[in-house]
Parts: structure tokens; C-alpha cells; sequence
């Protein structure tokens, strides 16, 4: 539904008018909408890119629902490495990527694949308990779930996207059911 | 610099500051028929209008919920609160680069200089104070006592919530006096079992969060446009249906309405002009904030609504012969007796079953329980006064991925269905007033526009500490004795007195011009025609959310500035 037809129909429901200068917002919030053009390449190299293309869809697959590179994952990863992280943690990550480039961890099999990855990933946990830095795995998994929970792709085909829910009920969780995301 | 001396400069009434209380004083005094000008530091910020991130998508706001670089360096002080100034609200908080303060001990200030001030941001808990709130100064020989007492503010808390709409649960209880309300939020399933356990299990008391968001649009919030709220929990943002209050969708389109409001942006309130024939002030100097024009605006009488810090500097900084030390400082108290609520202290847990309830709807409001601490025969060891809970239960999302182990097409599936409930709250406690709590300006060190910074020189004391660590220990007893599993208890080091965002007490109520800066109706005792109905007039902190209380006494002060102007006291 579009924003103004959402905004029309909770009014309708409520028998409320909504004033004039909300329906002007309404439209100037559509015109305002950035579509994300994400520039690729903002901070990693074209081959760190590639890696960490291929690792998003590792971790968030494509199923019945698109994975993480359908929804743009390693594009959002890359503008917040750019914009978000202080040197230090750009280099931990970019660090990690080299080394799995270093392995050629690219022409593993799948399977030797997921197999490395779950290695990291126990460690990571490992570690998690004595220290409090930040490791690549940690920062991976984070940044792969941001970006796809919450691209328009993922929100759209996992979740129950209602920007105006217009009401506030406790309800049964019956299955089938899809969370709703506001 | 030229200064602009002009007849049309001339107005009734002047208030400094658009937010939660400017908001107020204009609509009261221009709708008794005064012509008013509302002076505002910040940009112009059009309700609706200018909303431009309310109706973001997730996806629209280019980081997410990371923080960018560049808003952690400007905004150093905003970001001290959960990192604040993300995508969605950067573009309303304070650049606290280009607006610096001083730090002797460390203070976290929260600002939003545009229209509305910070009562577009706010949480909107609402609460009234008790009697016992008014009277415990006196009866424990704390700070000085309240020239008022609740029997005082009762009308006008009645008064202010009809107009601004608070939505809540009546319960009939002495430590937190009903509201008019309109019909209360509901709890979700698990925390309709956890209120029932603390009453059975530690007689302690739960009530829905009262909150100034419209459950019901009554017609004199529709006559404003505002409907009710649709639950979208965006709040902070801006709300296009004027689905809460703030003084953009409240008190400033009824102010304008009256024809009676000249609101100016941009305008920074150097200081107040006090004349030392007639001993009033006459009216206030400001500066533009982006051509650094001087410019004076003259009326009969003064509101001083900047929000308490603010108000309290631009009195430090109105030097006349009369006052050397800023207007209204014979005391020596202004700029005194910070306080605010502590924050960043509480407890969080996890809870088996109900598995099968869930949420429509996004709910902007939690749950509150009120002090019970050194209350009727309970009585803690090490520290007075006492605290209120915030909080409540939510099914987690797919964000517990983080700290689950796995990835691939099982763990993404697993994630897009509900997780366990986790429940969590956090405690609000009363900071008493300390005169060595301070701020004051640095004569040397001022910002771009030639006005001294603000120096803060207060923390947290042992009484402080104490309750701190109560706050603590309750919250995590508690559910305990709910049963709910994993509970954690948190007791921030990092947080500061400010983080509340509840800073008050800088220009303090009482009898005695000797220690208090205002007396019972908000005027300054040597200068009647200057009221200060904001944070800085808090003669102690209560432990409830502080801004309806504000409100009331704005709208109390206003009535009454009113009836002297008409008998021609002031
Ligand atoms: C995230 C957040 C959550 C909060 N939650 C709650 C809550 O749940 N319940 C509650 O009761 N309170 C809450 N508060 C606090 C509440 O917002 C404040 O108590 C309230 O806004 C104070 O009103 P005020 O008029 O004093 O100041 P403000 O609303 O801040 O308004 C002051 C205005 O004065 C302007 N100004 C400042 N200096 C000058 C000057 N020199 N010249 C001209 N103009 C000036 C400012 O730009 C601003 O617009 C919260 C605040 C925040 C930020
Ligand atoms: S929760 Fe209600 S008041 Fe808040 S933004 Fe949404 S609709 Fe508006």
C-alpha cells in the first residue's frame, strides 16, 4: 500500500478526516524517499566485494524466500564499514576478508565452506566469553542480519510489513503466521 | 553591531523557548488575549510537514540503526543516550560541536533546539507528583520546602491533561494520584501474569505506562488535528497524525489559532534587559543565529521556557547594577541544585511459555511501577527518597540471531518466526538537591556567537549510589519472584547526571528570597514580572517523569501573571 493510501484508509476506518497539510506531508515523503542507491565498491576492493557477497548468501541463503544477495547485503555492508566503523574495526573486518581471499576460501565446496565457517564461528562464540573485542565472524554475522531484516526484499518477503497497524490487540500466534514488522 | 531598536518590537508578553513549557505559556497567554512573541533558538521545524524521516521504512534510512562517524563526533553529547542521533533523529538533535558546554565534572545533556524542543523526542510518560512528593523537603530537612503543595497543582494537572491527552488506568492509589484519563493501553499476556505475581508474591503495585498518546481523539484534540495513534511506535520522529502530544501538534497550532502568536526561529535569547529605573525587566536582547544581528524585543512581562539549563544561563548572563551576578541571583542559587532522575540501572530476564500470544500493533508505552521504597513501613537502610520502574515484556525478534550459534537456511527460517518473551525494566530515581550540583558560565571560553559556554560541575552522591544499587537488586529480585529465567541486573558506570534527560532545579521555588530564586507562582522574588515555569523552577525531583508537572505550573503561572497584569500588580 502506498504511504497516502495507508494514511486514507486508517482515517476511513477511524471516520476521521485527516487535515489537508498530513496528506501534503504524505506527499512530500514520497518524493523525499531516498531510493538507496548504494555505490558499490565505497570501501572494499571489487574482489573483498565479491567474498563478502558470497558469504551474506551463506549465512541467509535464498530458500522460498530471497537470500542476502538478492536483498543488497554486502552494498549495505559496505556503506556502514565506510560511514559507522572507526579504523580499527574497518580493519579487523577487511583483516578477515584477506585472510579467507589469502585461503581462497572461495574455491572451497560448499560444504568445506559452511564446515570453515562454522570453525570461525565457534571460536568467535569461544572468545565472546573472555574478551569483549570485536572479531570478524561477530561483525559479519551482525551486519548480514541488519542488512537483510531489514532491506526492503527481506522485511517484505519474511515479515508482515505494516507501517500503520492502526490498532493494538493480543492476539493467538497460530501457525502460518508471519511477525509483523513496523 | 548595530542594534535594532524598533516600536514594532513591542509585544505583551514575551516566552523564550518553543518546547514542552514555551508551548504552554503561549497558549494560555495568547488565548487570555495577550499578544505574545515566542522567541526560539532553533530552526523552524513545521509540524507534519516536516517530519522527513517519520515515514521512513526500515530500509529508507541508509544505516539502519548504526551510528554514523559523523554524527558521533558531532553530536558527542546526544549520543551518550543509546546513541541518539541515528538516520531518524539526527537532523532534530543539537550539533553539540558547533554548541559546545564544559564539562568540570562530567554531565550528560541531551538538547533540541528547533520548534518543539525536545517535547518532539520525548518518551511521554506522564505522571502526577503526590502530596507526600511537596512535603517530604520540609518533613526530612532536605534543600528548602515547596511553597506549594499538591492540593495547589491538582486543578491544573486536570487542566493541562485534558488539553494535552494522557492515556492511563485509573487505580485510585495515594503514590501516584490519577490523571484525567483517556482509556489505558493494554498489557500484553505476560505482563498481565507478572502484575498479578508481584501482588501476590511482594504486594508490590503495576499499572500500564500513563502516556500522552491519544487512545481516544476527544474534540479538543480533533479540533487541532490530531487523531488518535495507530501504534506505530515512531514517535520520537515526529508523528504525522498528531497521535501524541508535543507542542508542535498541541500547543503551538492553539496558539496560533488565537492570532495573537509572532513566533521567530533562529533567535538566541542573549539576555534578559533589566531596567534599573522602573526595577523590571523590560525585555530581551537576542541573536541571530545565522546573520549574529542583535536585536531587542520589549514586553510587560517574561516566560522563561529554554528548557531549566538554558533558563538558568540566560539569567547568569543578564547582568544589570542591580543584579551583578544575573537576574534574579540575590540567593546565589541559580544555576544551584541540579537534579534529575538517575537512568541506566535495572534488570532484564527471559521467560518461559506463552508461546502462543502475540502483539498487533506496536505499543509506545511500557509498564510503570511506583516507588515503594521509604514509603509507609518500608524503609531502606542506606539512602532516602526512592525510585519508580519503567518496563515490560516483548517477544523477541529476529535481531536474537546475534547471539544465537548457526547460519544458513534453517537459522534464517528459525528467525522469522517469534522468539521466547524477554522482559526488562529499569529504575528512575529521585536525585536530591545539592547546592554544590551546579553549572555556571566560563567568562572566558564562549561560543561562536559571543555567549560564555555553560559549565557543569555536578555528579551523582551517596545517596545516589546507594539507590542505585537497590534499583538494581529490586529489579532482579522481582523477577525472580516472577519466575522468569535468566535475570540479569545492569548498573551503567558510564551513566552521568543529565542522562535522565530530566535536568532540573536551577532557579528553585520558595518563601525565602534568601535561598530560592522564584516564589509560589513563578515569578523571580525581585523581579515580578519574569517567570520561570520551567525544569529550573523544581524545588526537589520526585522520581516520576517531570514535564506534566511542568506544564501544570506553567499554565498555573500563566493564569495568574494574567490577573496582575488586569489589577496591575506587575
Ligand atoms: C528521549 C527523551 C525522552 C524523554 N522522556 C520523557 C518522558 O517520558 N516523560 C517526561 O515527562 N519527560 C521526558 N523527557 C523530558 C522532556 O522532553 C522535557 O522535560 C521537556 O521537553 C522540557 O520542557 P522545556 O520547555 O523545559 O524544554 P524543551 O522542551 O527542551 O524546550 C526548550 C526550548 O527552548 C529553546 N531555547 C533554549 N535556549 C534558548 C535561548 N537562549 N533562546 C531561545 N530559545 C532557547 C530550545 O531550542 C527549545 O526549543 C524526555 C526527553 C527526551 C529527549
Ligand atoms: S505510536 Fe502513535 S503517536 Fe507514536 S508515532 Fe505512532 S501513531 Fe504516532
Amino acid at each position: 500500500m502506498k504511504r497516502r493510501e495507508a494514511i486514507q484508509y486508517v482515517s476511513s476506518i477511524l471516520g476521521l478526516a485527516i487535515s489537508s497539510p498530513t496528506l501534503s506531508a504524505m506527499n512530500r515523503f514520497s518524493a523525499l524517499s531516498l531510493s538507496p542507491k548504494y555505490q558499490p565498491n565505497l570501501f572494499l576492493t571489487s574482489e573483498q566485494f565479491h567474498l563478502l557477497d558470497e558469504l551474506t548468501e551463506l549465512i541467509i541463503p535464498e530458500t522460498k524466500t530471497p537470500g542476502a544477495k538478492e536483498a543488497k547485503v554486502a552494498a549495505f555492508i559496505d556503506l556502514v564499514l565506510a560511514d559507522c566503523y572507526v579504523e580499527k574495526d574497518k580493519k579487523v573486518f577487511t583483516d578477515g576478508l584477506q585472510s579467507l581471499l589469502n585461503r581462497n576460501f572461495l574455491s572451497l565446496s560448499t560444504v568445506n565452506q559452511t564446515e570453515f565457517l562454522k570453525t570461525m564461528e565457534s571460536e568467535s562464540m569461544a572468545a565472546r566469553s573472555t574478551s569483549n573485542d570485536i572479531d570478524f565472524w561477530r561483525m559479519l554475522k551482525e551486519l548480514t542480519l541488519l542488512g537483510y531484516f531489514g532491506s526492503e526484499v527481506g522485511i517484505k518477503a519474511c515479515f508482515d510489513y505494516q507501517p500503520v497497524p492502526g490498532k493494538l490487540e493480543n492476539v493467538k500466534w497460530e501457525k502460518g503466521m508471519k511477525m509483523i514488522a513496523y | 553591531m548595530e542594534i535594532l531598536k524598533n516600536k514594532s518590537n513591542k509585544f505583551d508578553a514575551i516566552v523564550i523557548g518553543s518546547g514542552m513549557t514555551g508551548g504552554i505559556a503561549a497558549k494560555e497567554l495568547t488565548e487570555k488575549g495577550l499578544k505574545v512573541l515566542v522567541v526560539e533558538r532553533g530552526r523552524e521545524v513545521k509540524h507534519v510537514e516536516d517530519y522527513d524521516t517519520a515515514m521512513k521504512a526500515p530500509w529508507e534510512l541508509p544505516h539502519r540503526d548504526k551510528l554514523t562517524l559523523r554524527s558521533a563526533e558531532e553530536q558527542w553529547a546526544n549520543n551518550r543516550f543509546n546513541n541518539m542521533a541515528k538516520d531518524d533523529l539526527e537532523p532534530f538533535m543539537t550539533n553539540d560541536k558547533e554548541n559546545p558546554y564544559l564539562e568540570k565534572r562530567p554531565f550528560d545533556w541531551i538538547r533540541a533546539y528547533h520548534t518543539g524542543g525536545k517535547s518532539m523526542h520525548w518518551g511521554r510518560q506522564s505522571y502526577r507528583w503526590n502530596e507526600n512528593d511537596f512535603e517530604a523537603n520540609a518533613k526530612e530537612g532536605v534543600g528548602i520546602d515547596w511553597p506549594i503543595r499538591y492540593a495547589d497543582l491538582a486543578p491544573w494537572y486536570t487542566y493541562v491533561e485534558k488539553f494535552v491527552g494522557i492515556s492511563g488506568q485509573k487505580e485510585n492509589w495515594d503514590v501516584l494520584p490519577d490523571s484525567h484519563f483517556l482509556p489505558p493501553m493494554p498489557m500484553n499476556a505476560p505482563e498481565r501474569f507478572f502484575k498479578e505475581k508481584m501482588m501476590e508474591k511482594m504486594g508490590r503495585k503495576v499499572t500500564i505506562g500513563r502516556i500522552a498518546n491519544l487512545t481516544k481523539s476527544e474534540p479538543q484534540h480533533l479540533s487541532l488535528g490530531r487523531s488518535s495513534c495507530q501504534y506505530r511506535n515512531k514517535c520520537a520522529r515526529g508523528c504525522p497524525f498528531g497521535g501524541y502530544y508535543s507542542s508542535l501538534a498541541g500547543a503551538l497550532p492553539a496558539a496560533a489559532k488565537t492570532g495573537n502568536m509572532t513566533i521567530i526561529h533562529d533567535s538566541i535569547v542573549k539576555e534578559v534587559i533589566f531596567d534599573d529605573r522602573s526595577q523590571k525587566a523590560t525585555g530581551v536582547r537576542i541573536i541571530n543565529a545565522v546573520t549574529s544581528e542583535v536585536i531587542e524585543y520589549f514586553a510587560k512581562i517574561i516566560f522563561l521556557n529554554a528548557g531549566s539549563m538554558n533558563t538558568a544561563a540566560i539569567l547568569l548572563n543578564s547582568t544589570s547594577n542591580r543584579f551583578p551576578t544575573g537576574l534574579g541571583n540575590d540567593s546565589d542559587q541559580v544555576g544551584r541544585n541540579i537534579m534529575d532522575h538517575q537512568l541506566g540501572v535495572g534488570a532484564n530476564a527471559t521467560i518461559d511459555g506463552f508461546l502462543d500470544d502475540y502483539v498487533v500493533g506496536s505499543r509506545p508505552n511500557a509498564l510503570y511501577i511506583p516507588r515503594f521504597r521509604n514509603l509507609g513501613s518500608d524503609k531502606a537502610k542506606n539512602f532516602m527518597r526512592g525510585y519508580g520502574y519503567q518496563g515490560g515484556a516483548s517477544r523477541k525478534g529476529w535481531n536474537r540471531g546475534n547471539g544465537m550459534q548457526g547460519f544458513g537456511a534453517d537459522f534464517k527460517d528459525e528467525l522469522t518466526q517469534p522468539g521466547e518473551w524477554s522482559f526488562g525494566f529499569g529504575g528512575f530515581g529521585e536525585i536530591l538537591p545539592d547546592p554544590n550540583n551546579r553549572m555556571f558560565l566560563d567568562l572566558v571560553k564562549k561560543d561562536k556567537w559571543g555567549i560564555p559556554l555553560i559549565v557543569f560541575d555536578a555528579s551523582f552522591n551517596d545517596n545516589d549510589l546507594a539507590m542505585r544499587k537497590d534499583i538494581m537488586e529490586n529489579a532482579m529480585e522481582m523477577l525472580d519472584a516472577a519466575g522468569f529465567k535468566q535475570v540479569t541486573g545492569y548498573n551503567r558506570k558510564e551513566v552521568h547526571i543529565g542522562l535522565g534527560i530530566h535536568e532540573m532545579g536551577t532557579a528553585r521555588m520558595g518563601n525565602n528570597p534568601k535561598t530560592s530564586v522564584i516564589n509560589k507562582f513563578n515569578q523571580i522574588h525581585a523581579c515580578n514580572n519574569v517567570f520561570v515555569t520551567d525544569g529550573a523552577a523544581m524545588t526537589s525531583a520526585s522520581c516520576v517523569n517531570p514535564s506534566l508537572t511542568y506544564m501544570a505550573l506553567t499554565a498555573r503561572a500563566a493564569d495568574y501573571a494574567l490577573k496582575k497584569l488586569k489589577t496591575k500588580e506587575i
